[in-house]
């Protein structure tokens, strides 16, 4: 109490202390503004921090904020315009004023010097301000915080800031110029930038302080990011001329150099303008000169770098990986769709697939193609034959080693990119199916048949599998499977009746791998026929363990082998021979006891499933003959009868046979041999060549002796013949799977064609009846949907399809629709 | 309770002060000098950081001179960075003890529960709640010591579930820890209004915003007290209105709603004397008298 007492006797000095007598405004001013001319010129450690806080302090407190701050701003002012400026204008040469286009008299270098004083000079300046206004507005914290605040004035600092950029940087380099101090920094500093990209080192860490001043002072008013001088007055600037130089050097590189060179430089420039960014300009710029460099080095070029002699066609066709893969990275850099490379590559794809095409055309056309109009040269047309199995063969090796290549490039180039992988497939596809090359299917099947024919001798199972993989993934191209399956089922046909593959297993691997490739329909009738062939294995054994047990035990017996074919399942047309027309329907005639082993098998058969009528096809068999020669001197002077064991087709058994009954020298003409065989004339042409031309299996003479086949022609039994080995294999020409004649693919077009009206049928049958009404433009759009994994059917048959179906009173077609529209008839 | 760690730091800072150990800068006043740190003080004031962070004489020298401020407010707002509070008879030992001066409210929170408490008992509630017109007039600077109890209930969640803990038990056998969270016994005869004015200006013109909100808290207390009728309450008018700028409100309001509430006030003397003399105090009071806001900025 006592001691509160005292103290409120002590008030009045107290009071005087804490300024209750009016202050003097100029005097205090007047101490405050000579102790900032010591902040400016370095000399701050002489002060007191706290004389000065406690002068400001009490300027503000007596209401006097206002003028104090005023005071402080026309004294930076002052001194700015003043002294610092003068420090600026010192610094400019004459030189460094001359604007870059009329470089005259100074050298580069020069002119480098002297931007890089002037840069120092006012970065200096700059940071000397900086450091200054810190401790002003430390002094005039009291003044910040309760009259700036109150009056919402701009902070002393940042006031101050706006002053040097307009007493400074906005001031006129020279008086009576127009160039600022400010466009002359921005020119220095391109200048420098561009030094640095022809190849000279700058000073980095200098234009980066810059650059640092730029991005602490404003235009305007506001402290926006975008606001900020390095973006509002730099950035633009920097990026035109950017945009500019790099369209100049675009086009300097691409007359100058290759493609490859170019990427490589593009790629370079982008990493430089990267580097720039961090180390001499701003980080926020990168994007934006990205993206200018990759407008001027890339997107408005890559058509004609990609289009260059060296461009893409170039890289591909010498697998340049590297080249290839900076293209790669450049395009997607402005197109993450790639779009002009995956045009230039599937150009060259659909190219090198027509060459491949092409070649394989012309390699099957090699000889003249006289094929199936001269039935006279047998081996030539054999030959000729044979080298388009070959050329079949090589095509698919070839568009094979075409889908390594780019496979090759997609996956080391292109980062396996998804969308270019589709454009690849959709290029094979193309080619692949190109309406100039409908030979495919039939190739892919060949190459198959080939291989399960001979190809996979002696390789091991991974080799085998590769094969079948191969196959498998050209398969995937092809468009029409339902024509790959029928030449397919033609092919396999043969080898499994004539017993040419070499493993039944890796047929079925086959098989199974089309299965999951293309689904159970496609194979079902594939697998049905090697469930025929097993079941006529059992038929074959039990047959003879029937006969057996009828125990007639004749010497002469004839031993019988069948094959019992299900019709519907097996391309029975395509073994008719090679198609007369009227020797479909005869039958051949067989002789006597061979006819009995027949008809026995007959009665067999039709007591085990009766009702089933069976049609005997001896185009397709064979037969084992024994025959025996008379005898002739040998060499020894000993007569000698000789044995044989022929081996030759049924034809050319039954023909064969037809000698027996006949006196040796008699002869018979063609048209008698053809008159009691029933033989179709194009297969009892080609057994007779086989059995009286082909020189190591003469056991026929025909006379005349010729190669052609001639209905006059007389032939009898060669009592002459002489072969070297007791069992002879009679060839007969053109039983092997070669490639079709144009007639014959004609005609598999055209069956094809017909059973894919059905397919189409039952197409729209099945999606009417779901529907029930439909429009045109539906229908078609479904049924073609429907179709798509078994073939494309053209539009114009599934219209004629629906007429008929129409016509069948199917469908019916709805009245006063507004469109075609179609109704189910149930 | 979460005292324990609390105190760990509280007895550690009064330490550093008390024995100037790790000092790098003092604080002179007069004839007056204290050992202080830079790290504990420039973190909590603008301007002794300002001080120290430009190259001034001050920085050099590593001494600041406050010689020019009321000694008593410098010695308050140094025990304020040291101790979170001030005329604390508890701390050890303090170079401005009087002993006569009797203890005040241990803490901040201590201080607010008090003065609800108070408050209630003497139904103050003619005053404009002083707490609710300090926090309103502060809404700048909001204070630096947290005035909820949220934190508080959290820890005594926690020792609640493990009530039996032997340093519970060491706890309360501490004497001083005793001593520290008793409950305070205020001094009503002493009303320090003065004080608190001058340690609310220091704190003003420091930026030192905790101690600002503490001062505007104990002077709202001391005049919830009934200290008005104490001779000091003149110069404690004084000094608000001389001492902080018109827009300050922390303590100004505080001052007319005590007008307001106590009518008797005009028949003192020293009352007169003070209104005559301070033309900011004078025209608010009118404005009051008129019916209209005191303050419209």
């Amino acid at each position: 109490m006592i001691a509160g007492r005292g103290r409120s006797k002590i008030r009045p000095p107290r009071r005087g202390i804490h300024g209750g007598e009016e202050i003097d405004f100029e005097q205090t001013w007047r101490v405050i503004a000579s102790a900032f001319n010591e902040i400016h010129t370095k000399n701050a450690s002489k002060l007191s921090y706290e004389e000065l806080y406690r002068h400001a302090y009490r300027i503000v407190l007596k209401k006097k904020g206002e003028d104090l701050y005023k005071r402080v701003r026309d004294f930076e002012h002052d001194w700015l315009t003043t002294q610092v400026r003068l420090r600026i204008q010192d610094l400019l040469s004459p030189n460094l004023l001359m604007s870059s286009q009329a470089i005259g008299g100074t050298t580069a270098n020069e002119r480098r010097f002297a931007g890089e004083k002037f840069m120092k000079g006012l970065k200096e300046a700059y940071m000397d301000h900086h450091v200054c206004m810190g401790m002003l507005a430390d002094v005039l914290m009291y003044m910040d915080r309760v009259y700036c605040q109150d009056t919402h004035r701009l902070s002393i600092y940042n006031s101050a800031m706006i002053l040097f950029r307009d007493d400074i940087l906005h001031a006129f380099s020279q008086d009576g110029d127009s160039v600022s101090v400010l466009d002359l920094l921005n020119r220095v500093i391109l200048e420098q930038i561009r030094m640095e990209r022809d190849g000279d080192v700058i000073d980095k860490h200098m234009i980066k302080d810059c650059v640092y001043m730029l991005e602490g002072l404003y235009e305007g008013q506001t402290d926006t990011a975008e606001s900020r001088l390095y973006v509002a007055s730099f950035e633009g600037s920097f990026l035109e001329t950017s945009r500019g130089f790099y369209r100049a050097e675009s086009e300097l590189l691409l007359r100058e150099s290759d493609a490859g060179a170019y990427c490589r430089h593009t790629r370079r420039r982008i990493v430089e303008e990267q580097d720039r960014c961090r180390s001499t300009l701003a980080e926020s710029t990168t994007p934006k000169i990205e993206k200018v460099v990759e407008d001027e080095l890339i997107k408005n070029r890559i058509q004609e770098l990609i289009e260059m002699e060296s461009g893409v066609r170039f890289m591909i066709d010498n697998d340049r990986m590297e080249e290839l893969s900076l293209i790669y990275e450049l395009n997607a850099r402005v197109d993450p769709k790639k779009t002009e490379l995956m045009r230039a590559m599937q150009k060259r794809v659909v190219e090198m697939g027509t060459e491949v095409n092409n070649a394989a055309i012309a390699a099957s056309q090699a000889p003249p193609p006289s094929e199936g109009t001269d039935k006279g040269k047998g081996p030539a047309l054999e030959k000729s034959l044979n080298q388009q199995t070959v050329a079949a063969i090589k095509w698919v090796e070839d568009v094979l080693q075409l889908k390594d290549k780019f496979d090759l490039i997609w996956k080391n180039a292109f980062s396996s990119d998804n969308a270019l992988q589709t454009a690849l497939t959709r290029s094979f596809a193309d080619f692949i199916n190109a309406s100039s090359f409908p030979r495919s299917s039939e190739y892919i099947s060949l190459f198959i048949d080939e291989n399960m024919k001979k190809g996979i001798k002696g390789k091991t199972e991974n080799e085998i599998d590769m094969v079948l993989e191969k196959a498998i993934v050209l398969l995937r191209y092809v468009q029409d499977k339902d024509l790959f399956e029928r030449y397919y089922k033609k092919h396999l046909c043969r080898r499994l009746l004539m017993n040419k593959s070499i493993s039944n297993d890796v047929e079925k691997q086959m098989i199974s791998r089309m299965k999951i490739e293309l689904g159970n329909n496609f194979t079902m009738k594939l697998e049905a026929m090697f469930k025929d062939m097993t079941i006529s294995e059992e038929l074959t054994s039990g047959y003879k363990g029937h006969v057996a047990q009828l125990g007639d035990a004749d010497p002469k017996r004839i031993e019988l082998a069948i094959n019992v074919l299900t019709s519907m399942t097996w391309p029975l047309e395509s073994m008719g021979g090679s198609g007369d027309e009227e020797g479909k329907t005869l039958k051949c005639i067989f002789p006597p006891a061979i006819d009995r082993i027949k008809r026995g098998f007959e009665k067999y058969y039709g007591e085990k499933h009766s009702g089933r009528q069976l049609t005997w096809l001896a185009a397709m068999g064979s037969a084992d003959v024994r025959a025996v020669f008379p005898k002739v001197p040998g060499k020894d002077g000993m007569l000698k009868e000789r044995r044989h064991e022929l081996n030759v087709s049924t034809y050319g058994m039954v023909i064969l046979l037809l000698f027996n009954e006949i006196p040796a020298d008699v002869s018979l003409t063609f048209e008698e041999i053809q008159a009691q065989t029933n033989i179709p004339a194009s297969d009892l042409v080609r057994n007779l060549q086989s059995l009286a031309v082909a020189p190591k299996t003469r056991i026929l003479v025909k006379e005349p002796m010729s190669k052609d086949v001639k209905p006059t022609d007389r032939f009898s039994f060669n009592a002459s013949f002489n072969g070297k080995f007791h069992r002879i294999k009679v060839g007969v020409v053109s039983n092997g799977n070669k490639v079709e004649s144009d007639r014959e693919r004609k005609e598999t077009e055209k069956k094809n064609d017909d059973s894919r009206s059905f397919c189409v049928e039952a197409a729209i049958v099945r999606i009417m009846k779901q529907r029930k009404e439909l429009s045109h433009q539906q229908l078609v759009a479904e049924t073609l949907n429907q179709l798509a994994p078994q073939f494309k059917p053209e539009v114009t048959m599934i219209k004629k399809r629906v007429e008929s179906l129409i016509e069948r009173e199917y469908l019916e077609r709805i009245e006063n629709a507004k469109v075609d529209s179609y109704r189910y008839l149930a | 309770m979460s005292e324990r760690p609390t105190l760990e730091l509280m007895t550690a800072l009064s330490n550093l002060l008390e024995f100037g150990k790790y000092s790098d800068l003092k604080i002179a006043c007069g004839m007056r000098s204290y050992p202080v740190h830079r790290a504990i003080i420039c973190s909590r004031s603008s301007f002794f950081d300002g001080a120290c962070s430009n190259p001034f004489r001050e920085a050099e020298t590593g001494i600041i001179d406050l010689s020019e401020d009321d000694p008593e407010a410098v010695e308050h707002m140094v025990n304020y960075f040291y101790h979170l509070d001030y005329l604390n008879s508890l701390r050890p030992r303090r170079a401005s003890q009087r002993s006569s001066r009797p203890a005040s409210p241990a803490s901040p929170q201590r201080a607010a529960g008090i003065v609800r408490r108070r408050s209630k008992k003497l139904s103050l509630a003619k005053l404009e709640d002083p707490l609710l017109a300090t926090a309103a007039a502060n809404t700048v600077t909001p204070p630096l010591t947290p005035i909820e109890d949220a934190p508080v209930d959290h820890f005594e969640d926690v020792d609640a579930k493990l009530p039996d803990t032997p340093m519970q038990d060491q706890l309360d056998e501490e004497d001083l820890f005793e001593a520290a969270f008793a409950e305070p016994a205020v001094d009503s005869d002493a009303p320090h209004l003065v004080t608190h004015a001058k340690v609310y200006a220091i704190a003003e013109k420091y930026g030192v915003f905790g101690l600002k909100s503490l001062a505007a808290q104990k002077f709202a207390a001391s005049l919830a007290a009934g200290h008005h009728a104490s001779p000091e309450f003149p110069d404690a008018c004084g000094d608000v209105y001389e001492t902080t700028v018109d827009s300050d409100r922390g303590l100004r309001d505080l001052v007319i709603a005590t007008f307001r509430a106590n009518p008797a006030l005009n028949l003192r003397k020293d009352v007169e004397g003070v209104v005559r003399e301070t033309p900011g105090l004078a025209w608010e009071l009118y404005r009051v008298a008129c019916g209209l806001p005191v303050y419209s900025s």
